[in-house]
């Protein structure tokens, strides 16, 4: 597929879920559940992308995504309930609280072989969590945070449509800007890591620093996501973002197919939906999710968005005109 | 006070002998096939529930369910490296931790799914009594748990020392590919080193298990320590994966008796990094000098 058409594709794509309240109302649909769900749905592709920068584009791995995730939505939520803040200012905050973490994270572990990097954000993850329960004069503790009605740039967002739109214009940034991040000098240098850090520096890449700077990207883009996530919700509360919502975000970018923006959104899709369709069985969504994972692995390595080419290739090869295929012959 | 810190200490270093179990498989399975095993606790976990079965369902004597746990246990392992990680081992090092990771993610949840989250009671496995020593006294699990450390962490050391198997092992930790030319069978030698390591992260889980109970998730804070355990000791020497576990065991113990136990993963979480900060290979580890 060229360029032309991803972005044509894309426009649409965009278009008919700028539609989407309006459609809700038309067929007469529950407005508002369906709203809420497909606006958490853009929540949560805003941090599989952030995660497959950091997976897919620079060969890192985070288990403690929703740590970050946490911290953006803590912020914004102690910022807004204390001092009213603004949706735009108190989701930036979030995001750069979350983003200095990663440098504080960042530092020893990218500088170290693979695995350190997982097993700290793991155990990042999980202090998060421990912190937010424990510390409860500025969390709330297990009672959480209920947040203010919110305000963006001076306009009233606080109801389901217009937090709707709040999403989609976050995710429609978050691709835009992720995309022109791999387009650069800097996408390049995540790449060239990627494939092999020796080569890298040997080729004047700066190794260290890029690591980490992908590790920063990737937490402000998580911090981001939670910032919106509390306005969302209006309310913010430690069970939300434990090492269950992590390994989930971890499933969207492997069953999607690293290294992708479209595959990052589509794992967001399939895993989104299993985990609510399979909610009523404990254990069910994990099995199948895990279970989904190694098949990945072993067998379409391109994960949902290779699968997808290679099939698209093939039915393409099989409606070619057989007799061009015997002239080359 | 003197003695009341000697008492936690030592109730530490009992606990600690289960980080170090934990992180000695793990370090054994690195060594061999250089894959961090994130599926480890789920995979010990697994076991647990043969020899719960077998206590439970078919009144069988602790002795044979422990036996029959570790039976599960190594066939687990072999399994998981010949269908799974030896298919991947020229693929990329994202790919064979990701897939350990779904592991972790299958067996947690097909245990979920046919058990259940409620926590199942295991009863403590051998009657002993508890030990005096001075005014310190040893309870009977720190007993059991500080005596297999000593009878497996001997029985790994003759493995490696003794053993064609164990030579094995160590030949591929030091050049795979001159391992397989020396005649030395690579796959088998893999296989082995996978099911010994997760016998004993079985052993951990069913040590563990009149204190935790038996849960898909049992596991989950053990081995968390347990890859703490194995970076502080180096990931890669055994005998920084054993100090290390002890000390972290006397670390955990002393945050819970003096500070607070919900926040002690969170402290040893922080302690960890300015230990990376500081050593990067960790305490006991080698510079690792990455050929091209």
């Amino acid at each position: 597929m060229n360029g032309a058409v991803v972005r044509s594709a894309a426009i649409a794509l965009v278009v008919l879920c700028a539609a989407l309240p309006i459609l809700l109302q038309a067929i007469g649909e529950r407005q508002v559940y369906w709203l809420f769900v497909v606006s958490e749905f853009y929540v949560f592709a805003i941090v599989a992308i952030s995660l497959d920068l950091l997976m897919g584009r620079s060969g890192q791995i985070s288990l403690g995504q929703s740590g970050f995730v946490a911290l953006g939505a803590y912020t914004t939520a102690i910022l807004n309930q204390r001092f009213g803040v603004d949706l735009v200012v108190g989701m930036l905050a979030g995001a750069s609280v979350a983003g200095l973490a990663s440098l504080v994270l960042g530092l020893p572990a990218t500088r170290l072989r693979g695995h350190y990097l997982g097993i700290v954000t793991l155990g990042f993850g999980i202090a998060v969590d421990q912190i937010a329960l424990k510390w409860d004069s500025l969390t709330g503790g297990d009672q959480g945070i209920h947040l203010h009605r919110p305000v963006a740039l001076g306009l009233d967002v606080g109801t389901p449509v217009r937090m709707y739109y709040v999403a989609l214009v976050a995710l429609v940034v978050a691709v835009l800007l992720v995309w022109s991040l791999t387009q650069t000098r800097i996408g390049r240098a995540f790449a060239a890591i990627k494939d092999s850090e020796i080569a890298a520096a040997a080729m004047g890449v700066p190794v260290a620093r890029t690591k980490v700077l992908a590790f920063i990207v990737s937490a402000f883009l998580a911090g981001a996501a939670g910032g919106i996530y509390a306005f969302l919700a209006g309310f913010v509360a430690p069970e939300d973002f434990g090492i269950d919502s992590s390994l989930l975000f971890f499933a969207m970018v492997v069953i999607g197919g690293m290294g992708s923006i479209p595959g990052a959104i589509g794992g967001a899709v399939v895993v989104d939906a299993i985990r609510t369709t399979a909610a009523t069985v404990s254990g069910l969504s994990l099995a199948i999710l895990g279970g989904m994972i190694v098949l990945v692995v072993l067998f379409f390595p391109g994960g949902l968005k290779g699968w997808l080419r290679a099939r698209a290739r093939r039915t393409a090869h099989a409606h070619a005109p057989k007799a061009v295929v015997t002239q080359d012959a | 006070m003197t003695q009341y810190l000697l008492q936690i200490a030592l109730a530490g270093i009992a606990q600690g002998s289960l980080f170090a179990l934990t992180a000695l498989g793990l370090v054994m399975i690195y060594n061999a096939s250089s894959v961090v095993n994130f599926a480890h606790g789920a995979m010990g976990m697994a076991a647990t529930y043969v020899a719960y079965l077998l206590i439970t369902k078919w009144q069988a004597p602790f002795a044979l369910a422990f036996a029959g746990a570790l039976v599960a246990a190594f066939v687990l392992g072999v399994v998981v490296q010949t269908l799974f990680l030896a298919r991947l081992r020229h693929a990329p090092l994202m790919s064979q931790v990701v897939v350990t990771l779904g592991l972790f993610m299958l067996l947690e949840g097909l245990l979920g799914l046919a058990f259940g989250y409620n926590p199942r009671p295991m009863s403590e496995s051998i009657a002993i009594k508890p030990v005096i020593l001075g005014n310190l006294v040893l309870r009977p699990q720190d007993v059991l748990e500080l005596a297999l450390l000593l009878v497996l962490g001997l029985a790994l050391a003759a493995l490696f020392a003794a053993t064609k198997v164990g030579l094995g092992m160590r030949a591929i930790t030091e050049n795979p590919y001159a391992a397989q030319l020396m005649g030395i069978p690579v796959g088998r030698v893999l296989a082995i080193a996978w099911g010994v390591g997760v016998m004993l992260s079985a052993v951990v889980a069913i040590l563990a298990a009149p204190m935790t109970s038996v849960t898909p998730n049992m596991m989950d804070t053990i081995v968390v320590y347990g890859f703490v355990a194995a970076i502080v000791g180096g990931f890669g020497s055994m005998a920084g994966a054993l100090a290390g576990g002890l000390i972290l065991g006397v670390v955990v113990n002393m945050i819970d008796a003096f500070v607070a136990p919900e926040l002690a993963m969170s402290i040893v979480f922080g302690l960890l990094l300015v230990v990376l900060y500081v050593k990067p290979d960790g305490l006991f580890g080698r510079v690792q000098v990455q050929k091209v």
